[in-house]
């Protein structure tokens, strides 16, 4: 394929996946600058989504928009260059297309393929969509940022502590209490709930985390039923990367405890 | 024809993989405690928003979800057999594995460790993958024999674009706080203290230099990352990257506490049929 072409279906297959990033801005730049600025004044007084929730907001982070144009920019770009490497090969478009064996002898050729290549150009297209606009509730078509920069807080956790009927304290190890959510999407069951009351949110989130963590404090229960938990907590610590010795939790602060019964 | 029927057991022996996977998943921790989940806390993603609150009532029932997750056991076991009729069969495995998924999603943290699998699955699903390593045996291919290596190929388009996308977010949007801060400590440290065991967050905060050492290897992998659908294209660099996978995801489980295995078995899978395809398939 042609630079040019593989250049014009690499934008088209990136171009949903643009318009849906796109959108959410779309509104603020329409609007008269002093009613974007009344909305930048309400966004920064509204709760935080907590990660993990929701959509993707149309305010991603504190940089300037222009900053943050400029990175979707490159981006899209890198997405582009890359899909463009491969349809300038020939042999993988032909790979692709199902075209590789047409020539064989006694075989049909290969005119019926149109469909399915119609069928996975839309599946990568919806791929590089979750790519450039996804949130979590978009699965599985979602957005993949691995160790992407550093916010400007040092590592924190939330740490959830039972005390058991025997005046023991235990750690809960989601991973085993919750083993069909698995250890991340467990602890995430307390720790977005609890950020969103760090954050502000703290009306629907106290009761909604109060909820969450007497689940947890059953599950523990029916799995240890000689020693139960009667009272279980969450607290927040920081942890300073330039901490070299104990103690490694820092500022530890108790959002929420329950009683279990 | 010689070419085809290789490229034809090579979809099979990933259609086996595939499904397998999603067996292995199945069986892996009951959903029937899903059922003692607070319901009101209970937030699907948007593929499972048609299904009406009072319904999800009587899915969220312990032998209601137990019985799913036979039926998942039974359709994924079907499928990877390959029995007929395979579109249908692999579809509605298909299907149940996307609802497991997304029902592990529901309350309220979405992650990213079998998406490629989901996505690599829709792909098996839709192409004729059942001719070839099943049961009962086919004696014929299919009417496009192209259609076999198409498959293989697309699988390894998607399974390095999920490599691909992370690494572009990383340099478009962050690229200097991955030259200058140490974010990969960061994440060490992060998911470390999530868990019961903080033991490698603390061997890394007490071991700087390694943390910087280690650093330094993220820009790196995140070339290499942008590199992989060159992976596809070149037989030489194929290998390579796949060790550079193995490494990456190896130190990715043990240290960062982010066990991706099965994007690292789908692309391991996809690059190597591809390194199999006929002859005048594959480079």
């Amino acid at each position: 394929m042609s630079t040019r072409n593989a250049f014009i279906v690499a934008v088209l297959l990136v171009l949903p996946g643009v318009l849906l990033r796109v959108a959410p801005y779309v509104e603020r730049l329409i609007q008269p600058r002093a009613s974007r600025e009344a909305q930048v004044v309400a966004d920064s007084s509204s709760p935080a989504l907590p990660s993990g929730l929701g959509a993707i907001p149309s305010a991603l982070s504190q940089r300037p928009l222009s900053l943050i144009v400029a990175g979707f920019g490159i981006e899209v770009t890198i997405h582009i260059i890359a899909i463009v490497v491969l349809l300038r090969s020939s042999w993988f478009v032909r790979l692709l297309a199902g075209e590789t064996r047409r020539s064989e002898p006694g075989l049909a050729s290969s005119a019926g393929w149109r469909p399915q290549v119609m069928m996975r150009a839309l599946l990568f297209a919806m791929l590089v969509a979750g790519f450039l606009a996804g949130s979590p509730r978009s699965f599985p078509f979602v957005a993949w940022r691995m160790y992407s920069g550093i916010p400007e807080q040092p590592p924190s956790a939330y740490v959830v502590t039972g005390t058991t009927r025997n005046d023991a304290s235990v750690r809960i190890d989601f991973g085993h209490i919750l083993p069909m959510l698995g250890t991340y999407r467990g602890y995430n069951l307390v720790a977005v709930r609890a950020s969103a009351i760090r954050h502000g949110d703290a009306e629907q989130s106290t009761s909604e985390l109060n909820t969450a963590l007497l689940s947890v404090g059953r599950f523990y229960n029916r799995q240890n039923p000689e020693d139960p938990i009667e009272r279980l907590s969450v607290t927040w610590a920081a942890i300073p990367l330039e901490t070299r010795e104990r103690p490694w939790l820092h500022d530890e602060r108790l959002v929420a405890a329950v009683e279990v019964d | 024809m010689v070419a085809a029927e290789n490229d034809a057991r090579l979809l099979g022996g990933v259609r086996v993989l595939v499904f397998t996977l999603w067996i292995y998943t199945a069986l892996s921790a009951s959903l029937a405690p899903l059922a003692q989940l607070p319901l009101e806390l209970l937030e699907p993603p948007w593929i499972l928003l048609p299904i009406p609150r009072p319904a999800w009532e009587w899915i969220l029932q312990p032998s209601v979800l137990t019985a799913f997750q036979v039926l998942m056991v039974v359709a994924s076991l079907a499928a990877a057999v390959g029995v007929r009729p395979y579109r249908a069969t692999a579809l509605l495995a298909a299907g149940l594995a996307t609802f497991d998924q997304a029902l592990k999603r529901s309350w309220g943290y979405g992650d990213h460790p079998e998406i490629l699998l989901l996505l690599t699955t829709y792909v098996v699903a839709m192409a004729p993958a059942g001719d070839r390593l099943s049961w009962p045996r086919r004696r014929d291919l299919g009417p496009h024999p192209g259609e076999y290596a198409a498959a293989i190929a697309f699988i390894g388009v998607i399974a390095c674009f999920t490599y691909v996308a992370p690494a572009a977010y990383r340099v478009a949007h962050h690229s200097w706080a991955t030259l200058t801060s140490p974010t990969l400590l960061y994440a060490i440290v992060q998911n470390s203290f999530r868990g019961p065991s903080d033991s490698v967050g603390v061997f890394f905060l007490r071991h700087e230099t390694l943390a910087q050492s280690l650093q330094m290897t993220v820009p790196l992998a995140t070339v290499l990352e942008l590199a992989s659908p060159l992976a596809l294209l070149s037989r030489p660099f194929r290998r390579p990257w796949l060790l550079f996978a193995l490494v990456f995801h190896t130190l990715n489980a043990f240290i960062v506490a982010v066990p991706f295995w099965e994007n690292l078995v789908i692309v391991a899978a996809a690059l190597v049929a591809i390194d199999r395809l006929g002859e005048d398939a594959s480079r």
